[in-house]
């Protein structure tokens, strides 16, 4: 990467900086000017300065090199990220200068579509150490400067320089001020910021990438807005690092995540790190991250893990958007009663395998969506129109098919299975049934599978695998019991009328569900989707009934049906992709709800308030949940409602890859996720996935906490 | 009972279950592809009347010397970058997938890089950022941005099927997204073979 390959690749007309040069050195030195005249144009430009307007008697010269951008353009710092050039200096046809070394002032993060970016913006000064050779003689300095500035494109530039320094008193000049700001600016050690590092280590996040995780001690509360920038790398550049409340009292600890390299060649290597705090609060320092096993205050076993994926399997049976399918499961489970002891086993098996098959097809599909680099979440099939769609038809043709209008394979009408007993059609609506379950067992990310599901995505394949196979054990765990102990299950009533009316009632319940599915398409998609829907669903139920009340002797009548039937149901799959609106303003007026940034949250924190963020979804139940009970009622509202309290909310309907990297950042891969900041937890409080208002009161008073401190 | 279900539900079965698992990985693939670059229509600069690209040349991966005459008769995305360059790096992998999808409309996607070190550069870029339907295309000499006097880098080039530049595009851009590809593909007029088959 050289300075003549910027220029080989770029119209010479640039060069036009070479006639402003010869102008520049042929200019009579006689006036003592501290500064070469601006080489560039609007867009960009160059000079050199000096902080004495002569060579003085030391063996140095305080100088720069000042670059003015135009807005909106940026040039890169010694590391320039992802992709980049930092500035070229040579300073062959100086005379009495020995060396230059340049100082580089705190970058910036300039990210773009994802890609990482380290440099600066407007005006900067990098401050240049001039050696002389000669302390006390004059300084003739000739500087070809080679930069690269880029906006949404990148010019390389080219710059020749020229300043004389006559020998004499080393009066400061004008830009003496200049020069000074920049060296401030340059990175100190950490102790200048109070801190201390306790450690440094390189955690594996599966087979090639890791995490850095820095644990700091010292004046860590101190910490507003921290940026890490790391060399030596051997590939990648990361991106923000997240804050983390330490192990212990006083400690914070930084997070990189997805360093493109696995943790064994991580371990050992000596790593410069950059640590920013606003415009004004740099440190670098230099470590060899230590192999460890993963994030402090994270620390969970895996069988700990693991026990809370079973766990939350176990409590997805009950929780809401499951419970249409318990409905079937329940059914499917009736339909035993009073069969024999070895049929009542092997059914109750084939739903078990069915959950299972079900989480393996999931664990699967997410293990190669990881491998391909996709955003993968928890639910986010749900931010899809036409899923969302072809959902609400399914529960529609379900609910058809309890009240007996149409038959469909899966899962069997109930009540003819029952009198019937056609044995290996019972044992494919049963493995089905289970399936079915963990379909809609996606859209819940109940407490404890929400930790166990953002752990096992943090990772390794086998790891997803292992979690997802635990929490469909737990999932399966009520018909495993009843296999184990089949006596269990003719404590049912005797199959009967009561069935079929039951059935009925769990047509309404899965109406229900489509209703809700709707509501969550409207919200996603916008009310010409979710219309669109709402009708070719009502006419497939009519067309559905009508057929039904065809008697058979009207084949091609019902052959008719079927067929708009069909159709209504492909129309509704394919509408909304078509017909999907563009997201609409969020936040209506008068709530306290913002929407969510980046630059929101760290407005508010420099502001010393308190900031609540809420990552939430329509199609999150929890969520619902969470806002109705607590978020919206006394005594959280009127807390959240007081002045000095921002509310920033964080809506993940639909796909956004901002809100998706927040989320990461906590290593969450669901929803919701609900964070308290202050002053005096600027690093965050992370709130369980179902809040009380014990909690939220309790940390919003803790991250105030400071401030009244401070206050005092 | 099976029996009297009629044809398109009694499909329900296992492809009901088959097509809601692949309705998953679907909508979680689709939404993988979530950009901030700017879209094609917005940063498009169409070229009317169409005009005669200035003479270059370029090399391939093999060292072997191109112009753009090799490939008259097809429709081209000329894309001038380099391994260095942010912006670049960051819409190459919507160049890469383009590429894949103008393919059967006869268009080809060329990005000539003026890295200096050439293949020794381009090489390992394509290995690192999973490049798989770009040709490696080098211009170490920084030719093509002279001819063409490109203010900066990235700036592409679309030529239709006669050699006539029809449109340029400064900066990156959402190449991929199906409403790019239909203005390329407008832009650009139907594959000459594809006429002689229809017509």
């Amino acid at each position: 990467m050289t300075c003549r390959e910027m220029l080989a690749g770029l119209p010479r007309s640039l060069g036009l900086a070479i006639a402003m040069l010869a102008l520049a050195l042929l200019a009579p030195a006689a006036a003592r000017a501290a500064a070469s005249p601006w080489v560039g144009n609007r867009q960009a430009s160059v000079r050199l300065i000096t902080a004495e307007e002569a060579t003085g008697s030391g063996g140095a010269v305080d100088g720069g090199l000042e670059i003015r951008l135009a807005p909106g353009w940026h040039i890169y710092w010694r590391t320039p990220g992802a992709a980049g050039l930092p500035p070229a200096i040579t300073w062959q046809g100086s005379r009495n200068l020995k060396g230059a070394p340049i100082s580089w002032p705190a970058p910036l993060r300039i990210a773009l579509d994802g890609l990482q970016s380290y440099g600066y913006e407007g005006t900067v000064v990098l401050p240049i150490a001039l050696r002389l050779a000669q302390p006390g003689a004059p300084l003739h300095l000739r500087a070809t400067v080679d930069y690269m500035v880029c906006r949404n494109i990148c010019v390389p530039r080219h710059a020749v320089l020229g300043l004389a320094l006559p020998s004499g008193i080393a009066l400061p000049g004008p830009e003496a001020a200049l020069i000074a700001a920049a060296r401030s600016r340059v990175p100190g050690d950490l102790a200048r910021l109070g801190l201390t590092l306790v450690r440094a280590a390189a955690v594996p996040a599966g087979a090639r990438r890791s995490d850095l995780v820095l644990t700091l001690a010292g004046r860590t509360a101190s910490l507003i807005a921290p940026d890490l920038f790391v060399e030596g790398l051997p590939q990648g550049a990361p991106g923000p690092p997240h804050l983390m409340a330490g192990d212990e009292p006083g400690r914070a600890i930084l997070v990189l995540r997805g360093i493109e390299a696995p943790a064994t060649v991580l371990a050992g290597r000596l790593l410069k790190f950059t640590l920013t705090d606003g415009p004004d609060r740099a440190a670098t320092f230099a470590a060899r991250p230590v192999p460890a096993a993963a994030i402090a205050g994270a620390a969970l076993l895996p069988f700990g893990v693991l026990a809370l994926a079973f766990l939350g399997g176990l409590i997805l049976n009950v929780m809401p958007c499951v419970l249409p399918v318990l409905a079937l499961k329940i059914m499917a489970v009736a339909g035993l009663a009073g069969a024999e002891r070895r049929v009542a086993r092997l059914e109750l098996l084939t739903t078990a395998g069915g959950v299972l098959a079900g989480f393996a097809v999931l664990a699967a599909a997410l293990i190669a969506l990881k491998a391909a680099g996709a955003a993968v979440g928890w639910g986010i099939q749900f931010q899809q129109p036409w899923f969302l769609a072809a959902m609400t038809m399914v529960m529609v043709l379900f609910a058809a098919d309890l009240w007996g209008w149409v038959t469909i394979a899966a899962p069997r009408s109930v009540a003819a299975v029952a009198v019937r007993g056609h044995h290996r059609s019972r044992r494919l609506s049963a493995f089905l049934a289970g399936a079915f379950a963990t379909l809609l067992a996606t859209s819940c990310s109940v407490p404890f599978v929400g930790t166990a599901v953002g752990f096992a995505l943090a990772r390794g394949p086998a790891q997803i695998l292992a979690i997802l196979f635990a929490m469909g054990l737990g999932l399966a765990a009520p018909y495993l019991l009843g296999a184990a102990a089949p006596g269990l299950v003719t404590l049912l009533p005797r199959p009967g009328q009561w069935m079929v009316r039951l059935a009925r009632l769990f047509g309404v319940f899965l109406l229900g569900t489509a209703f809700w599915l709707l509501l969550v398409l409207l919200r996603a998609a916008g009310w010409i989707a979710a219309g669109s829907v709402a009708g070719l669903a009502v006419l497939l139920l009519g067309l559905l009934f009508w057929r039904h009340r065809l008697a058979s002797h009207h084949p091609a009548l019902r052959r008719l049906s079927s067929a708009a039937a069909s159709l209504a149901l492909i129309g509704a799959i394919v509408v909304p992709g078509i017909a999907a609106a563009p997201p609409s303003p969020p936040a209506a007026a008068g709530t306290a709800w913002r929407p969510f940034t980046r630059a929101a949250l760290a407005g508010g924190l420099a502001d010393g308030k308190v900031v609540l963020v809420d990552v939430t979804a329509a199609w999150c139940l929890v969520c619902q949940v969470n806002a109705a009970t607590v978020l919206d009622r006394a005594p959280v509202a009127e807390a959240l409602a007081a002045p000095g309290v921002v509310l920033l909310r964080a809506d993940w309907t639909r796909p956004d890859p901002a809100i998706t990297r927040y989320l990461q950042s906590f290593g969450r891969y669901g929803v919701p996720l609900d964070v308290v900041y202050g002053p005096a937890i600027p690093a965050g409080i992370v709130l369980p996935d179902l809040v009380t208002s014990g909690e939220v009161l309790r940390a919003l008073q803790s991250a105030a906490g400071a401030r009244r401190a401070a206050e005092r | 009972m099976t029996g009297s279900v009629p044809f398109p539900l009694r499909l329900g079965r296992r492809s009901a279950i088959a097509g809601l698992g692949a309705a998953c990985t679907l909508a979680a693939a689709r939404r993988a592809r979530a950009s901030d670059l700017d879209t094609l229509s917005d940063a498009l600069e169409q070229v009317n009347p169409p005009t005669i690209p200035p003479s270059f040349s370029f090399q391939t991966a093999t060292g072997a010397r191109q112009t753009l005459a090799d490939y008259r008769g097809r429709g081209l995305v000329l894309n001038i970058w380099a391994t260095w360059c942010g912006p670049c790096v960051a819409e190459m992998p919507a160049l890469d997938a383009l590429a894949a999808r103008v393919a059967p409309f006869d268009i080809l996607v060329l990005p000539v890089s003026i890295d200096q070190q050439g293949l020794a550069a381009v090489k390992p870029f394509y290995g690192t950022h999973g490049i798989a339907h770009l040709p490696i295309l080098l211009d170490p000499d920084g030719d093509v941005a002279r001819a063409f006097k490109v203010q900066g880098i990235p700036t592409s080039f679309l030529v239709d099927r006669f050699g006539r530049v029809v449109g340029t595009v400064e900066g990156p851009v959402q190449w991929d997204s199906a409403g790019a590809i239909a203005t390329i593909r407008g832009l650009i007029g139907p594959g000459l073979s594809v006429q002689t088959q229809s017509g």
